[in-house]
């Protein structure tokens, strides 16, 4: 049975304010599928990201991205959304005055679309809040503000597991949380990995790859994708740096 | 703008509602005041960029309303304007509503008119409780300081409210007064309600306060409407009053405005305005904070669009020691609109250790909206905390963008993003109703239905 690509990109170049920062990134990933993105700080993982949930902010100057074989770079960002992609922000923006629970009952009904019933809505989101050990207070709160590190990443998470998405980029979701917390949330990454899923793990840490096994792991570097490799990868990156597994690129200026 | 009211115009007025001498000499007087007064302009201070060139007086019609029927229920022929507002209400404690369309209703619970309180149209005051109410109408320092409309007002009022709460009664459930003026003869036709309101002693109570109209013009005629309104309000010691206005017009209508309140020793006032629509809306919201102890929470919320414009003028009058004020103003603007907020923080002398906070934000949708902020303060004591600070600036794009990325159509998140910038203010507010009926005013205005988000609707406990 041949595989079925849910992403695709080719040879992309993504410009912001006019200075080019992706300088041809080639990527597939196939339904089923886990791939692990990592990279020095600056390498262009976040604007990868940004760019494939179509943030005004970054132009694509170059190259192409399918979503299920559709030309993703027509559809705006919302479109994406329904579409099924979603992305857990590194830096999760704060809506004051919009409470949690308001929040999350727009936006999930505004993607399964027609009545959401109250009753079994919230069922399942005290259910998810208890797996995720996000306290009840939480829903009466204002959207990200004044939350900590690590509770902004916890809500990506929430959502994320609310929304359902086929294609799920979470850029450095892992970082902030404690011990516990990065089990938690493992667990609902884990939860999403079915046969006609794909999830793009933006991470710094072995940690989180111990939990949430990557069929691929890519090494960003200067804009591109140097290194590919399996799980191994990973390993060998966390135990000899960026300098010796990529030592073309070594100390190259950004 | 033309400036002639005839005195026969007062007269006939005056005579068609039976009114006494007294009142008829007060009306007369505040015309030859307002006849004396020169035209406002946008030179003038109080009047900046604000636009009433297109209000023609003279050939306007004074329109009479009907004397409201008394019903025990609220009747189904109300505007739906007035609908869609009562809906945010399980129960009222008095409904008054004056249309030119639908005439006067009001429901009264008889248990209040039994401890003395009173819940009627202003000319029905006039006629059974002139000892409470003449007061009010015939100030006793005069009218010489009163301002061109609301001399107009006072000359010409055919509507209005009273409502009195006698000493130690308290009252949970608001009255509600609503006012529609949907004529859309091409003549313009102006209402000039006259609102008193009087609190005694150790007593509380809530008012709810929509005039309106939301008329569709459909053959090319737009008459420029008027409603130009005084109210006042006086809130006795150690007394609490919440006053909620909401102000929802089409586009045709002037409404201009002047509400007045005085706050004795120990007493609060909590008053929120939703302007939602309108040509022009100008609306002076002064308080006057009389005795130590006396505290004031204005809270104001616009939300322009079109060609839109609003005036809204706050003055926090300090004048004994040991006050408290705080406004907290917000002004959302899309499209051509504009907004001008001048916000007046006037301490006297003797009143030392006042306590004032005024704030105002305005969040601009559409690069041709425009907003300004005049802060203005007249300290004359010397034991002063205030503070006071202005923002204007465009809706952060990283806020679209995160909720884009959930799903949310570019409007839906604006939507979502307008509605949490006045829900923290609408939110201090203790009047709740007012939450979800602001969501809906949203709503309607952005997208001309009713929320689909039910935003306010919490369902987490
Ligand atoms: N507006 C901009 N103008 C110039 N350079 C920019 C702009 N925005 C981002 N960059 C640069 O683009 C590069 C890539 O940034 P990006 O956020 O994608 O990195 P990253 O790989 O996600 O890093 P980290 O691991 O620290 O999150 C950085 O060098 C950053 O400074
Ligand atoms: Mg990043």
């Amino acid at each position: 049975m041949a595989t079925k690509a849910i992403l695709e990109i080719r040879n992309l170049h993504v410009a912001v304010d006019g200075k080019e920062i992706l300088k041809g990134v080639d990527l597939t990933v196939n339904a089923g599928e886990v791939h692990a993105l990592m990279g020095r700080n600056g390498s262009g993982k976040s604007t990868l990201s940004y760019t494939l949930m179509g943030h005004p902010r970054y132009e694509v100057t170059e190259g192409e991205v399918f979503y299920h074989g559709q030309n993703l770079l027509e559809l705006t960002t919302d479109e994406r959304s329904r579409a099924g992609m979603y992305l857990a922000f590194q830096y999760p923006v704060a809506i004051p005055g919009v409470s949690v629970s308001n929040f999350l009952r727009t936006t999930v009904k505004g993607r399964r679309g027609g009545d959401l019933p109250v009753k079994e809505f919230r069922k399942e989101l005290k259910q998810l809040m208890a797996n995720l050990s996000i306290k009840d207070e939480f829903l009466s709160r204002y959207v990200n503000d004044g939350f900590s590190g690590g509770e902004k990443k916890k809500l990506e998470i929430l959502q994320m597991a609310l929304l359902k998405p086929e294609l799920a980029l979470l850029d450095e979701t892992d970082s902030g949380l404690d011990i516990d917390a990065l089990r938690t949330v493992a667990e609902g990454i884990n939860t999403l990995k079915t046969a006609d899923r794909a999830i793009l793990l933006i991470t710094h840490y072995q940690r989180m790859l111990d939990y949430v096994t990557p069929n691929f792991v890519h090494v960003m570097q200067g804009g591109r994708i140097v290194k590919s490799g399996d799980s191994d990868l990973a390993r060998e990156l966390e135990a000899h740096g960026y300098d010796q597994i990529a030592p073309e690129l070594a100390g190259s200026a950004l | 703008m033309g400036e002639t009211i005839a005195r026969e115009t007062v007269e006939e007025l005056a005579s068609r509602l039976g009114e006494p001498a007294w009142l008829v000499d007060c009306r007369l007087a505040a015309r030859e005041l307002y006849l004396q007064k020169p035209n406002p302009t946008e030179r003038d201070e109080d009047w900046r960029q604000t636009d009433i060139g297109a209000l023609d007086l003279t050939g306007m019609r004074i329109l009479s309303l009907s004397s409201p029927v008394v019903t025990t229920e609220a009747p189904a022929n109300l505007p739906v304007r007035i609908q869609t507002g009562l809906k945010h209400f399980n129960k009222l404690s008095g409904l008054l509503v004056q249309s030119t369309a639908s005439g006067g209703h009001l429901v009264f619970d008889e248990d209040l008119a039994k401890k003395g309180v009173i819940f009627c149209d202003i000319f029905t005051a006039v006629k059974n409780h002139a000892d409470k109410v003449r007061p009010a109408l015939t100030p006793a320092d005069g009218l010489a300081e009163e301002g061109k409309f609301t001399l107009l007002t006072r000359a010409l009022f055919n509507c209005g409210l009273f409502l009195y709460i006698p000493k130690g009664v308290h009252i949970e459930l608001p009255f509600f007064y609503g006012i529609e003026l949907d004529s859309t003869e091409a003549v313009p036709a102006a209402l000039l309600p006259y609102l008193v309101v009087v609190a005694e002693e150790n007593s509380s109570a809530s008012l709810v306060y929509t005039p309106g109209a939301k008329i569709s013009i459909t053959d090319g005629i737009r008459p420029s409407n008027l409603i130009a309104q005084y109210a006042d309000l006086h809130i006795g010691a150690n007394s609490k009053l919440r006053f909620l206005e909401v102000h929802d017009y089409s586009d045709n209508m002037f409404m201009i405005g002047t509400s007045n309140c005085h706050v004795s020793r120990d007493a609060r006032y909590e008053t929120l305005a939703l302007a939602m629509g309108g040509r022009q809306v100008k609306s002076d919201l002064s308080t006057q904070l009389d005795a130590p102890g006396a505290t004031s929470d204005v809270y104001g919320v616009v939300l322009g669009a079109g060609h839109e414009k609003y005036s809204f003028n706050t003055i926090q009058g300090h004048a004994a020691p040991d006050t408290t004020s705080n406004i907290t103003f917000r002004v959302a603007l899309t499209d051509h609109s504009s907004s001008v907020y001048q916000g007046i923080v006037r301490v006297d002398k003797i009143a030392q250790r006042t306590n004032a906070y005024q704030s105002n934000k305005n969040l601009l949708l559409d690069g041709n909206a425009r907003a300004d902020s005049i802060p203005k303060l007249e300290i004359l004591a010397d034991d002063v905390k205030c503070s006071h600070g202005a923002t204007v600036g465009p809706v952060d794009r990283e806020q679209i963008f995160y909720l884009r990325s959930r799903g949310l159509t570019e409007q839906q998140a604006e939507e979502l993003v307008v509605l949490g910038f006045f829900r923290q203010v609408v939110e201090q507010f203790s009047l709740e109703a007012a939450q979800s009926w602001l969501s809906d005013l949203v709503a309607a205005k952005i997208h001309g239905e009713v929320s689909q988000a039910d935003f306010f609707e919490d369902f987490d406990q």
